[in-house]
């Protein structure tokens, strides 16, 4: 075994004897023995660096293989990378551009803004005009941000997903393990992180989010700057903004927050049910607030997609959800392959409908969360798969009231997707495909009527 | 349609003399709907983005492509250009200089 597999299992060793001790030794059940193992999962993780940090990130969308504490801890993983030494991103810059960042660009901060598993961001200012790929031309003189894939990283990552895959092999050949698919799952897991490593791929999303939103004022994405986009190095604009977790009453106070945090959840149902496409991978980090009131989204590594007719389902379910209508809820969640065996739809309708009462229809706000840890743990208790979109799904909903409590405490994010779901089944029954199936029969269910 | 074809030929007034004319002229009325429905869906999907704000949605569309790809052809020049300068080749940023 290398030195860095033995790290590696070091590491795996003691925070298993952590989480036994946590757990009790089995002694505790249930949701606290869980707890306990997902906490000690994502200090593993944070101890072992970059690979697996983003491991762990990418496990914390795919609430379709891990159970639900294992996601939503996971979810709080952090980064804490010191910053790469500016000599090495300096050789990065250059070999990526052709020339030092110094002559690319008008300045370059040696200094990073920001630092994560991946790579890290310098504030730099632009020498020439820039025409990007959607809205105004950048000036010369604009503020860009750098992004800068970390020195080694890729190496790194490779060396950490060799010692995983051969980890993951052993655990296949566990009987109690085999059903997570490990090497399947590693396998997807390295085809994403390949896909967020060539920052070419996020420069593209952003292009697209920022086309699919170019009619919303109150929505911004930074203009990528091609010319000085590569696969190691993605130069967007700079924007001003404080992170969601920086948002303060101050900074409320000069905002319509309540607006803001209602339009955020809007922007996320516009890209799930009108555009198909959606930023999967949305947290406090990746979305912030500018001080003329607008929100910017960054980082567009993960992205769900969904099929139109998923985006009809989806709102179907939505708006069970907000009125409370369980067997709805259920029979659109089959339309998006979540197949409840015949003999327990009755327990599951009726659990289903205890978890909307308990936490979206009672007194006071609703909490999506606790709707959604419940329904992914109640799946988890029947052994119903949780197909991988619909979890995505379910995963993305969660984060989207998160973020939108973020910025303003109050919101209730049930009530603010009420009329944009029946608003977009409205708009979807009426397009003409849907009407030529629909309006014959209503006309004569209607002549039925008149003549009877 | 022998129902439909009476109630095309119902005159006004004629239509209230009666459940039968009624329902004639009722079934007349509901399948020239049905036409005019029909005609205008076909119409609407055959001239697929006919209308101006069709056109301005697919230029829009056009033009986010041909902008994508320029935005790709720019990055990819960057990369010849950064290769081409490590063999000595030339210097971009001193010819953008």
């Amino acid at each position: 075994m290398s030195a860095r597999g033995r790290a590696i299992a070091a590491v795996a060793l003691r925070r298993a004897a952590a989480a036994a001790w946590q757990a009790r030794f089995g002694l505790r059940r249930g949701r606290a023995r869980r707890e306990a193992v997902a906490r000690q999962l994502r200090l593993a993780c944070e101890d072992l660096g970059p690979a697996f940090i983003k491991l762990g990130q990418l496990a914390s969308v795919r609430p379709d293989v891990f159970g639900p504490e294992v996601v939503f801890e996971l979810e709080r993983l952090q980064d804490r990378i010191p910053a790469a030494p500016y000599a090495e991103v300096r050789a990065i810059v250059t070999a990526e551009l052709g020339a030092p960042p110094e002559r690319v660009f008008a300045s370059f901060d040696p200094e990073p803004v920001a630092t994560a598993s991946i790579a890290q961001v310098h504030a730099a200012t632009l020498r020439r005009d820039v025409r990007p790929v959607v809205g105004a031309p950048l000036a010369a003189g604009t503020r860009l941000a750098v992004k800068v894939v970390r020195p080694g990283a890729e190496a790194a990552i490779a060396a950490d997903l060799g010692v995983a895959r051969r980890w993951a092999a052993r655990l296949a050949r566990v009987p109690r393990l085999a059903r997570w698919r490990p090497e399947a799952l590693l396998g997807e897991f390295e085809a994403t992180l390949a896909s967020e490593l060539d920052l070419r791929n996020e420069g593209r999303v952003a292009d697209r989010f920022a086309f699919d939103f170019a009619d919303d004022p109150l929505v911004v994405v930074p203009r990528v700057v091609w010319p000085h986009t590569t696969r190691r190095v993605l130069t967007t604009e700079f924007v001003d903004g404080w992170r969601l977790s920086e948002l303060g009453d101050a900074q409320r106070a000069g905002i319509d927050a309540r607006g803001l945090a209602a339009h955020g959840a809007e922007v996320f149902l516009r890209q799930v049910l009108h555009f198909g496409r959606f930023h999967a991978d949305l947290h406090p980090a990746n979305l912030f607030v500018t001080p003329d009131g607008r929100i910017c989204y960054l980082d567009f590594g993960i992205v769900g997609r969904t099929t139109p007719g998923q985006r009809i389902a989806i709102a179907q379910v939505l708006a069970a959800l907000v009125h409370g209508d369980a067997e709805r809820a259920l029979r659109y969640s089959r339309v998006l392959g979540l197949e409840v065996p015949a003999a327990r739809v009755g327990e599951v309708r009726s659990a289903v409908d205890g978890l909307m009462r308990a936490h979206l229809l009672g007194r006071g706000s609703t909490d999506v969360r606790g709707f959604a840890l419940g329904f992914l743990a109640m799946l988890a208790d029947f052994r119903i798969a949780v197909p991988e979109g619909y979890g995505l799904l379910v995963k993305a909903l969660v984060t989207v009231e998160g973020v939108a409590r973020a910025i303003y405490p109050d919101i209730d994010i049930v009530e603010t997707a009420g009329p944009f779901a029946t608003r977009l089944i409205a708009a979807q029954l009426a397009q003409p495909e849907r009407l030529r199936e629909r309006v014959p029969a209503a006309l004569r269910a209607a002549l039925r009527e008149l003549v009877a | 349609m022998a129902a439909v074809e009476r109630g095309r030929t119902t005159r006004v007034g004629e239509s209230a003399e009666g459940a039968e004319p009624f329902a004639d002229a009722l079934a007349a009325l509901v399948a020239d709907e049905k036409d005019r429905l029909r005609r205008e869906l076909t119409g609407g999907s055959a001239a697929a983005g006919g209308t101006p704000p069709e056109l301005a949605s697919a230029l829009a569309a056009l033009r986010f492509e041909v902008a994508e790809l320029r935005g790709r052809m720019e990055s990819l020049q960057a990369s010849v250009d950064a290769v081409a300068a490590r063999l000595g080749e030339r210097d971009p940023a001193g010819e953008e200089g």
